[in-house]
């Protein structure tokens, strides 16, 4: 494995790259992993880890990043944008195909980040396949949810029954105004992945959200395949959760069957 | 700000992580040296380590936070043999050496929660731990905890959870929520010393002359008073180098980023007050951009 820092000499992302298992056959396709949001980020790094190692194993080289102001990139979680990501995953996306040499990309991103990949994808990324995994359909309908996680959580840790709505604070991380505003413009059946040769979401249960976003996406000449991989991923989910090996395989399946190696 | 950069060290090259620093480092200050904590990965819970280190460098500290083999971004080396319980004291002792080959000698070990284990052994055993921090480290339910234990039900904030938990449906709450979120609060069972063998290793580390620091907080946790400590390791000319702080409104993870601040601050001006850096405009403030190395300087 190469860690490193690289992007923005004022904003240095860290980023983690796994070459292929050579004795299998090296693939001319690169795949590069985006983490869910903060809150959610500690608890799906081993799970990325793991996913990493897979498809180092069937042939991929793999890439993951943190995001500006999460993990142990640059900057705080108060000065991050919506938009400041969704550049970030453009700038890993040119990172992994430096490392490895790749002309292609796949890319797998997971709740907040296949949202942000969407988008990404849509503004002109070019992507073989990208996989939603448990993807945050609607902003607002996730700040919603963050929302009703603060409260419980709040309560769980005595800190006590304190509405969370508006508040500068989100799950334990600050979520000043701004960011609360942008998250809140992310919205799947609008930002079309546009760029992306195919399309996977992969639910961890049957949600009336995912149909209605394939519908969507059939009105405007997108195809969206959905694959349920049973095991919950979804926020507030507990570690044991986010260790899923369901999802794990089938997101592997999904991008070797699409190899071009 | 703090200047980063990736260090891979250990015996396979195995372990990853990041040094952070002032653009110079005094070289007779100590390292701070941060791991996992449970099954998170170097950043610690919300991200505290990472918030610590920056402020660390702020303060002009040196510091690295590291995965430990087989967690986070470090792997297992292929002839690592090793049981679990020796994995955790060995790589910080590799962090140690790795640091020592750049001219460091004196460590400050930040235990946290189950970290608290290696921190504790090798401040005891390792005369290069010059200072520990431990937060949320070993309590014992003393008598001093029995006695203020009801205490906790003058909590308004216990009586609302329960009735919460009591009748969900009252307050548009799904069966079981508590359950479902209590993982946060999540403690790994660990094997404790005993309070005595506690009492006695935390005077014998004092005696030798390390600084102690240690956070603790109210919530569910052993410990209800500032104090409580002391009816462990007893009174004596070793608590001169014994700092506690306990936070009551805090829980066991820092969940408010204004309690995890709190915290932070505490162990800045704690590592200030006794190793010496501080706050200078000569520290050069950076962006965390990667740099092949941090110059030293001899002095202060």
């Amino acid at each position: 494995m190469k860690t490193l820092f690289f992007g923005d000499s004022k904003a240095r992302l860290f980023g983690a790259y796994m070459p292929p298992h050579l004795a299998l056959g090296a693939s001319r396709q690169a795949v590069l992993l985006c983490y869910p949001g903060v809150q959610e980020y500690n608890l799906s790094h081993w799970a990325f880890r793991r996913l990493a190692n897979l498809l180092t194993k069937a042939g991929f080289p793999v890439f993951r990043f943190d995001y500006f102001g999460t993990g142990d990139s640059a900057g705080a979680l108060e000065e991050a944008s919506i938009e400041s990501w969704v550049d970030n995953i453009a700038s890993a996306a040119q990172e992994a195909l430096d490392l490895s040499g790749c002309r292609k990309l796949s890319l797998v991103g997971m709740r907040l980040g296949a949202a942000l990949a969407a988008r990404a994808c849509g503004k002109g990324l070019e992507l073989q396949d990208l996989v939603l995994w448990d993807p945050v359909v609607n902003g607002r309908a996730y700040i919603a949810e963050l929302s009703a996680l603060e409260e419980r959580m709040s309560l769980a840790l005595l800190h006590g029954p304190q509405k969370a709505v508006g508040a500068p604070v989100l799950c334990g991380y600050p979520f000043p105004r701004d960011l609360r505003t942008s998250l809140a413009t992310l919205d799947l059946q609008l930002d079309l992945p546009t760029h992306a040769r195919r399309v996977t979401l992969v639910g961890s249960e049957e949600k009336p959200a995912y149909r209605e976003l394939q519908n969507a996406w059939s009105n405007k000449q997108l195809e969206l395949c959905i694959r349920l991989a049973k095991q919950p991923t979804t926020a507030g989910s507990s570690q044991k959760q986010m260790l899923s090996n369901e999802a794990l395989q089938v997101i592997v399946e999904q991008i070797s069957g699409r190899s071009d190696g | 700000m703090a200047r980063e950069r990736v260090i891979h060290f250990g015996a396979a090259g195995n372990l990853v992580g990041i040094l952070s620093g002032p653009e110079q480092v005094r070289s007779e200050a100590p390292v701070f040296l941060m791991w996992n904590v449970g099954l998170n990965h170097r950043v610690g819970p919300f991200r505290i380590f990472v918030d610590l280190a920056r402020e660390l460098a702020s303060a002009g500290f040196l510091s690295l936070r590291f995965d430990l083999s087989g967690l986070g971004d470090s792997e297992v080396a292929n002839s690592d043999v090793r049981l679990d319980g020796e994995r955790a004291p060995g790589d910080i002792r590799a962090a140690m050496e790795t640091l020592r080959e750049q001219g460091h000698e004196q460590f400050v070990l930040v235990g946290f929660c189950s970290s608290v284990d290696a921190a504790h052994q090798l401040t005891l055993e390792d005369n290069r731990a010059v200072g520990a921090v431990f937060i949320e480290g070993y309590a014992f339910k003393n008598a001093g905890y029995k006695l203020r234990y009801p205490l906790r039900f003058l909590n308004r904030h216990r009586w609302e959870r329960k009735l919460r938990v009591l009748r969900p449906e009252a307050y548009g709450l799904a069966k079981g929520w508590a359950d479902a979120v209590s993982v946060q609060e999540q403690v790994y069972k660990r094997v404790y010393p005993s309070a005595e063998k506690f009492g006695a290793d935390v005077r014998t580390m004092a005696r030798r002359g390390a600084q102690l620091l240690f956070l603790y907080v109210g919530g569910e946790s052993s410990y209800s008073y500032r104090d409580q400590i002391f009816e462990d390791t007893g009174r004596g000319d070793f608590e001169s180098h014994i700092d506690v702080e306990f936070y009551p409104d805090s829980d066991h993870t820092f969940f408010q980023p204004t309690h995890r601040a709190r915290a932070i601050q505490r162990v800045v001006n704690w590592a200030t007050m006794h190793f010496g850096a501080s706050r200078t405009g000569s520290l050069a403030a950076s962006d965390g951009t990667h740099h092949s190395t941090f110059s030293r300087t001899g002095g202060a």
